[in-house]
């Protein structure tokens, strides 16, 4: 039987231009980036789609990914750091969702979708808003193998100024 | 009379240091004489892992070991940021 994912109500901020929710369901990142961008008149959409990997940071395989965040803070990082960028980019509206609590192996952890008149601003900000995500939110991963867990002690180089 | 002369802080810990403490949660209380501030908590807490490897945050808001807090703050200590 088909899995029903169901369609995440999202914060919105700044007149529907930002969107974002941190979810502990899961999500389909198709059909969430569909609904999201029917609304949208602009010609350039960046997407990005992260999901779990089969083995851990060791190369075993990996049984299912827990992420925890402190709530409230994450929230209020995130929606400051897209409202500032939202401020800064008139024409640009972004999408943005991250799973917290057990995850399995291909599942999406994150979404995250920026429309803009032009591929430049879509591409540039997409890849922002994810580099921010891993290094300025507090969020952890613990990856649960079939013989124990253990905490991410990093995430891979940073790969932006922010 | 002991508790009218101190402050009440709580400690929030996350992901490996709360399981290496053992605990998430707590509040604890610093004599009105003593300073205030992070750093104060982090000797409280008796955490033996360098102090530089973690994060601080005092009522949601990024901070550092020197910065002060006051009666009825809440301070979050947090290993490095792994999501996205």
């Amino acid at each position: 039987m088909a899995m029903k994912w169901p369609l995440c109500q999202f914060l919105q901020v700044d007149n529907s231009k930002i969107k974002f929710r941190i979810s502990k369901e899961s999500f389909n990142p198709h059909h969430e980036f569909e609904l999201w961008e029917s609304e949208k008149t602009k010609s350039a959409n960046s997407l990005f789609i992260g999901r779990v990997r089969g083995v851990d940071q060791f190369g075993n395989n990996l049984k299912k990914l827990e992420i925890v965040h402190y709530p409230g803070m994450t929230e209020k990082y995130i929606k400051r750091y897209l409202t500032g960028i939202s401020k800064r980019e008139e024409q640009l509206s972004i999408l943005l969702l991250h799973r917290v609590g057990i995850i399995y192996p291909n599942e999406p952890i994150i979404l995250i979708a920026t429309c803009a008149n032009h591929r430049g601003i879509a591409n540039k900000y997409c890849n922002e808003i994810l580099e921010y995500t891993k290094y300025k939110i507090p969020l952890w991963k613990k990856e649960w193998t079939f013989k124990g867990s253990s905490w991410v002690k990093e995430n891979t180089k940073l790969r932006t100024n922010l | 009379m002991e508790i009218e002369s101190c402050n009440e802080i709580k400690v929030i810990l996350f992901a490996s240091l709360e399981e290496e403490l053992g605990w998430r949660e707590k509040i604890v209380r610093i004599d009105n004489n003593l300073e205030m501030n992070v750093n104060s908590i982090w000797d409280l807490i008796k955490c033996k892992l360098p102090k530089e490897n973690f994060i601080v945050a005092v009522n949601e808001e990024i901070a550092d070991m020197y910065s002060s807090i006051n009666h009825g703050d809440e301070v979050a200590f947090m290993p490095i940021f792994t999501g996205g």
